[in-house]
């Protein structure tokens, strides 16, 4: 289903990004590292806030949700819940202005690196004496200039370059495992460190995201490009035949042609993209690979077509316009306009937070009790959601 | 409560002998945690992080799904190994878990474990709830025709849900680490349901199953096993000289398996009830579009596949090696002396576009068990072959490698595998054109007429080319040398177990 709808661009909050207005989070799912709720392994299957006496001041972030580990951010304050301790300033002590984190990375055993808008690269760094682990920057003068980075479950990682401020060539590069691209990162002039892969497109990147097997690249222009394991319909778009793009390669996805796309998401086996109007798009697995249920609306998709998702408030209503969309490994989760939640998929940790005990929800479900939700942030097996 | 794996400390395995024959539970749980927490020198699980370790114990389920999450990251045989020993262990821990809310639950006067009791369902009763991904649902069948019920695995039977956990561990990971584990635990569930009754004991054979036996017109060679027309060394010296196909009659008579595996409640009873997990593979023949494989209890392929005289569909318990999956039912077999000849090396044409294979150090056993009707289409296999029919008939026919370009192979499919050793020609189709006698003036007659017309323009030189055939009985074993064509169909009820060997 790619036929375009036209969408009446009506008032509509564009999404927020957490740090100006007072805003509170809510939580739900996997809870076994204590990394939603402390002092409990249990899942947590309702929305429910999230209290952190640690917590500095209102108006945190979620920086990463992970399998064991949550990372917030407040200013340049680091800290973690779960299993995984972390406890650091960006930029040390001395820095005055707030830095923006532009990409984070980790996997299933927590945090592993962040990306400001500056370009400078911090990783985790433990020590043996220290209970917490610190970020280090890492980036010096001769370090590659940066812009995005992303990790997929296979270990991949893909970047994009900082352009110029005119450019319009995105120059993209691929490393097989993270420790092949920190090696390059510490020095670029070794040839044995050189990425494994490089990719040329036009236009300049705005989000570079991964999910289990392949990445996904929005550029400014509203442009939608997909790469990696193609299995599943995971990259939304035909990968043999005439004109295609082979899978290891950036394609353009055809089906959002002509819509500018104002966001991306990504998880497990699926992918989506919500534009300037407020129309969703979803493709990939309709059911994770190994399990039986699936998520309705994507049962119809073949290979290198996405899903338009239309979501009501009631039967007879008008489709809904999105404002943020986030995937987990076998979950979705929709925030729109009038500041409603809308969740599908898996639900065995109670991700969805419906304070449902299904183990899977095959049709889009508001989620009751909320209002007023501005932005929704996905873990592997968990949600957060922002609320006024 | 569990020891977690920050425990681990290093110790001499612990060793069989370790574990008393006392079919109690808690000699099991103990025995089982205790492996697990033994650290194992070079063990890759480390890979996959101390996240998923600290709470392996704790949260089995959890780490379960994270280890299956991983399994299928990647095409299968690009896994790391860390991820295979992590579902490994952490269904073990799994089972633990349920295994100690069993001793709760106990009657502490009787130290017996509850047997699971079977009693006659209802069509429409409630069946076992499904936990995990890609376990099937156990049907429940209500009555066979002869009025007697099935055993169906109730909500609640435990054991059947612990099994569950361990054969999809040893399915999805191959059990890397921790097979004699899985074979232990396997034992003594099998000792706790010693005393359970089963109305499936009392069927002691396979219904008949008979189809039409084909006429045999070109007869292959044909001696009795181990007399001195056939022995070991004359079938070197066969080997030797032209490595052509024989029936070697009578060659395995002397298995226990040709008179136990004849009883269904035998296999059902190695089977801990049926309980085991078993590939099945499902339609006519493999080279249909809609054929497929299922993994299902035995007790459901037996019921719905092989018992049942109107089965919804062909079921295959195909290409399985359940000798290892059931190390109980080795003893009723003997791997034939045949295989420890040396058979000439292959070539590359024969091996039909295959890469060689490595050599093997020991047979590769697979079982072969199905209702009749069974088809395996014509292909090549890159092995030498000694097919043993222990159970029921089978019609076979083979045709030369030098028969090859009249045999019309496929070529490489879609996905890039060389399909090359699998025939286009449907032989079973062939064979059916063929017989029909010329009769006028009939609609199904010009219909008929039009396939054969379609058959001979798809495949002209088929008709040309040269085959050998015939009716393997139970006892007998088939010699399929390395690159010959073979096409395998049941008369009847039927098992064989092969051993592929260079």
């Amino acid at each position: 289903m790619s036929e375009l709808k036209t969408r009446t661009a009506g008032h509509r909050q564009t999404a927020n990004d957490g740090a100006s207005k007072p805003t509170s989070m809510l939580c739900a799912g996997l809870n076994a590292h204590s990394q939603l709720q402390a002092g409990t392994q249990a899942d947590v299957r309702k929305f429910t806030p999230v209290e952190d006496i640690s917590t500095p001041q209102k108006g945190a972030d979620v920086l990463f949700a992970g399998w064991s580990t949550t990372v917030f951010s407040s200013g340049n304050k680091i800290w973690t819940q779960g299993f995984q301790p972390i406890s650091s300033t960006l930029g040390g002590n001395a820095a005055h202005e707030d830095i923006q984190t532009r990409s984070v990375i980790g996997d299933h055993d927590g945090f592993l690196a962040l990306l400001t808008t500056s370009g400078d690269l911090y990783t985790v760094f433990s020590s043996s004496d220290a209970q917490s682990a610190t970020l280090q920057l890492m980036t010096t003068e001769s370090s590659p200039s940066i812009a995005l980075i992303a990790f997929a479950g296979t270990g991949r990682i893909a970047l994009t370059f900082k352009q110029a401020p005119n450019g319009n060539l995105c120059h993209i590069a691929e490393f097989n495992t993270l420790d092949r691209f920190l090696a390059w990162y510490r020095d670029p002039s070794d040839s044995d460190c050189y990425p494994d892969k490089h990719h040329m497109l036009p236009g300049r990147p705005a989000q570079l995201l991964a999910n289990t097997a392949s990445f996904i690249l929005l550029l400014e222009n509203g442009e939608v490009y997909s790469w990696g394991d193609p299995r599943h319909q995971s990259l939304g778009r035909a990968i043999n035949g005439e004109g295609t793009t082979k899978a290891d390669v950036p394609g353009i996805v055809e089906a959002l042609g002509g819509l500018k796309i104002t966001k991306i998401a990504s998880g497990g086996w699926m992918s989506a993209a919500f534009s300037e109007d407020g129309a969703l798009y979803l493709w990939g697995a309709a059911g994770a690979p190994g399990h039986d249920r699936s998520i309705r609306c994507l049962r119809e998709a073949g290979a290198g077509e996405v899903a338009l998702v239309e979501l009501l408030a009631s039967a007879h209503d008008e489709p809904l316009d999105v404002i943020d969309v986030a995937i987990g490994d076998a979950h979705v989760a929709v925030a729109t306009s009038d500041g409603r939640l809308f969740v599908v998929g898996d639900n065995k940790d109670g991700q969805l937070g419906l304070d449902s005990a299904e183990d899977f929800i095959e049709d889009w479900t508001e989620a009751r009790g909320l209002s007023d939700v501005q932005r929704v942030v996905c873990g592997s097996n968990s949600t957060y959601v922002f609320v006024h | 409560m569990p020891s977690s794996p920050s425990q681990l400390r290093t110790a001499k395995a612990c060793t069989l002998e370790d574990f008393s024959s006392d079919c109690d539970i808690s000699s099991i749980i103990e025995h089982t945690q205790k492996c697990l927490v033994l650290e194992l020198e070079d063990d890759a699980i480390r890979e996959c992080g101390a996240a998923a370790l600290a709470i392996i114990a704790s949260k089995p389920d959890d780490v379960l799904r994270l280890a299956h999450r991983k399994l299928h990251t990647w095409p299968f045989r690009d896994v790391p190994i860390c991820w295979r020993r992590l579902y490994e262990d952490a269904s073990l821990w799994k089972v633990i878990a349920s295994l100690r809310m069993q001793t709760c639950r106990r009657n502490p006067k009787n130290h017996a474990i509850d047997t699971v009791s079977r009693k006659r369902k209802r069509r429409g009763d409630q069946e076992n709830p499904e936990g995990h991904s890609s376990s099937p649902a156990v049907e429940g069948p209500s009555m066979t025709d002869d009025g007697m019920s099935w055993p169906t695995f109730m909500a609640g039977d435990w054991v059947a849900d612990i099994v569950k956990v361990l054969d999809m561990a040893i399915i999805l990971t191959g059990a890397p680490s921790r097979k004699h584990l899985f074979n232990k635990l396997f034992d003594n569930l099998r000792s706790s349901l010693l005393h359970e009754v089963s109305k499936s004991d009392t069927l002691k054979e396979f219904p008949p199953n008979r189809l039409c036996r084909p006429k045999v017109r070109l007869p292959m060679q044909n001696y009795k096993a181990l007399s001195s027309e056939m022995d070991f060394t004359a079938f070197q010296e066969h080997l030797d000289a032209s490595a052509t196909p024989l029936i070697l009659e009578g060659a395995i008579s002397h298995w226990p398996a040709c008179s136990a595996w004849k009883n269904p409640a035998y296999l059902m009873q190695h089977t801990l009830g049926g309980r085991r997990l078993v590939p099945v593979e499902l339609g006519r023949s493999y080279t249909d579009e809609d054929w497929g494989q299922k993994i299902m209890t035995f007790a459901e392929f037996m019921h719905d596949y092989l018992i049942t005289p109107t089965p919804k569909q062909t079921g295959y318990l195909a290409q399985h090696d359940l000798l290892a999956q059931i190390p109980g039912l080795l003893k009723d077999i003997q791997t034939p002396d045949y295989c420890f000849t040396a058979p000439p090396p292959a070539t590359p044409e024969i091996l039909h576009g295959q890469p060689t294979p490595p050599h093997l150090e020991e047979p590769l056993v697979n079982t072969w068990l199905g209702p009749g009707g069974t088809i395996s289409p014509l292909h090549t296999d890159p092995y030498h072959n000694i097919l043993c029919q222990v159970v029921g008939h089978k019609y076979v026919r083979l045709y030369a490698p030098s028969e090859t370009p009249k045999l019309y192979p496929r070529g490489v499919d879609e996905a890039g595998v060389s399909m090359e050793n699998t025939s286009q020609v449907d032989v079973s189709i062939a064979m059916e054109l063929a017989g029909r006698s010329a009769a006028v003036g009939d609609d199904s007659e010009i219909s008929h007429e039009n396939a054969r017309n379609d058959f001979e323009e798809r495949f002209p030189l088929f008709k040309d080319a040269r085959y050998i055939e015939a009716v393997l009985a139970p006892g007998d074993s088939l010699y399929i040398p390395l690159g010959w064509w073979h096409y395998v169909e049941s008369l009847s009820t039927s098992c064989s177990v092969s051993f592929w060997w260079n």
